[in-house]
């Protein structure tokens, strides 16, 4: 992380995983299934606008977290954390990089193998303003890491497609 | 008068279902003529509406009434006016909600419009009984009606403060769709349109557009089961005739997907638990084709 000032330039080490949670709304129950929210229509915009375009752009990955029903939560545990580290070594020894996919530049991408829809696709999203530069350079690194996860070192359309809707919550 | 008065109350079979669901329903109804059998919009905006905001709405009426759309609106100068002529030349006979009892004319030199509208098989419809005159509350209180009647409402001119914007949120928070034209930012009659667009509404970029939001809307919305003559999205090469986002071009799995939108549940959860994580590359393809879009956990089929 590089801080510039007029004085001087400081570089400091940085190397992090952030991970964050939002409210949908000041009250709390938006597009909650069975409690109504409360909040006017614009008071929710006015509070989704806190988190700004720019800044939620820089996150590779979106999802909407809803109510656990009480049978699941009650009920027996889901996948054990050691059989989803597995799974994440197995997918990382096949892209067989020194790099994360978090670290991989747009020229390391256009050297691993992606199908040809992929790159039009990408093309098209951009032009459209469907995505920005940065995110559709997210879009590419979460793609290939569902290849990856899915066992394959070749990015295709549905992978681009699935990385798509993790782009928002 | 040819068309006698009927009314219908609230909880009677006959009431329009779609206006018992809004907060505040009008305890009766006073109609004269047909009300819509089929999918109805409304199309709103300034009463002092420009050349450029008239020609639009009429153009909107039209081309909606030709898609088997009726037409819902104010009877007002300006947009609504428009708006109304638009529909009977598209051939499906639309609605005016008045402000006043429905044997007063306000504005008068619209009598010969309403007429005409139950003439080609459309209604006047208004909470007022007959001899009721104008009175400046009975105008917002009749947006409420335009919005309740209607599954969609398209908002063509509107200032800041206007009427239209007021029909817009009323839309908004009774979970109805609003479509915005976009206006130049120093215009007054824009400001309020753009405001909408700001708070998320869906920006209408033409009539082409608006025929293929409607159709979108025709083929996701669980409540319009709709007997037309008119092409659906199943027709190839139509979508691309209206210049639009290429509908036409959605293979059978995305298609399905769609039906399974209109029929069940939209959480993304769901469709995963149901379908597998499989699904998750058709939505995200129906997204890339600008088709739908991952909102709030749902995926929400953009109009």
């Amino acid at each position: 992380m590089t801080i510039a000032r007029s004085a001087s330039t400081v570089t400091f080490p940085c190397d992090l995983q952030l991970m964050a949670a939002a409210n949908p709304c000041p009250c709390g129950w938006e597009g909650d299934l069975k409690k109504a929210c409360r909040c006017r229509p614009e008071a929710v915009a006015r509070y989704r606008r806190v988190l700004s375009g720019p800044l939620l752009d820089r996150i590779d990955i979106m999802v909407w977290v809803p109510r656990v029903d009480t049978m699941q939560f009650m009920g027996p545990p889901g996948e054990p954390s050691e059989m989803v580290a597995k799974r994440v070594a197995e997918a990382r020894a096949l892209g067989n990089r020194t790099r994360s996919n978090r670290s991989l530049t747009r020229r390391h991408l256009d050297r691993l193998p992606e199908t040809r829809d992929v790159a039009s696709q990408v093309t098209n999203a951009l032009d459209d303003g469907r995505v920005t530069a940065r995110g559709a350079e997210k879009v590419r690194r979460v793609a290939r890491t569902i290849a990856e996860l899915d066992g394959r070192n070749e990015v295709i359309m549905d992978d681009l497609a699935e990385a798509m809707t993790l782009r928002s919550p | 008068m040819t068309h006698a008065e009927w009314n219908v109350a609230l909880g009677e079979a006959g009431y329009p279902e779609l206006l018992a669901e809004i907060d505040d329903p009008p305890a009766e109804l006073w109609v004269r003529g047909r009300l819509p059998p089929g999918p109805t919009v409304a199309i709103v905006g300034s009463r002092r509406a420009t050349r450029y905001g008239l020609n639009l709405a009429t153009d909107f009426g039209r081309a909606a009434a030709r898609v088997g759309w009726h037409v819902v609106s104010g009877l007002a100068l300006g947009v609504d006016g428009a708006a109304h002529r638009g529909s009977i030349q598209g051939g499906t006979p639309g609605v005016a909600v008045l402000g006043t009892g429905t044997d007063v004319w306000y504005p008068r030199r619209h009598q010969r419009l309403g007429e005409e509208l139950i003439e080609h098989g459309g209604a006047t419809v208004s909470e007022y009984v007959s001899g009721t005159g104008p009175r400046p509350w009975h105008f917002p209180a009749r947006n409420r009606i335009i919005v309740g009647l209607s599954l969609a409402v398209v908002v063509v001119e509107a200032a800041d403060r206007s009427g239209a914007l007021i029909t817009a949120r009323l839309a908004a928070e009774n979970g109805r769709e609003v479509f915005v034209v976009p206006g130049d930012v120093d215009r007054e009659n824009s400001v309020g349109c753009n405001k909408l667009l700001r708070d998320g509404a869906h920006p209408v970029l033409g009539v082409g557009d608006l025929t293929e939001s409607l159709e979108l809307l025709v083929a996701t919305h669980p409540r319009v089961s709709v007997e037309r003559e008119t092409p659906t999205l199943d027709e190839p090469g139509r979508s691309r005739a209206t210049g639009g986002r290429g509908v036409g071009g959605l293979d059978d799995e995305e298609r399905a997907l769609i039906d399974l939108l209109t029929d069940g549940s939209s959480l993304v959860d769901d469709l995963v638990a149901d379908r597998g994580r499989e699904v998750l590359a058709i939505i995200g393809r129906l997204e890339l084709k600008g088709v739908c879009a991952v909102e709030g956990g749902r995926v929400r089929v953009h109009i």
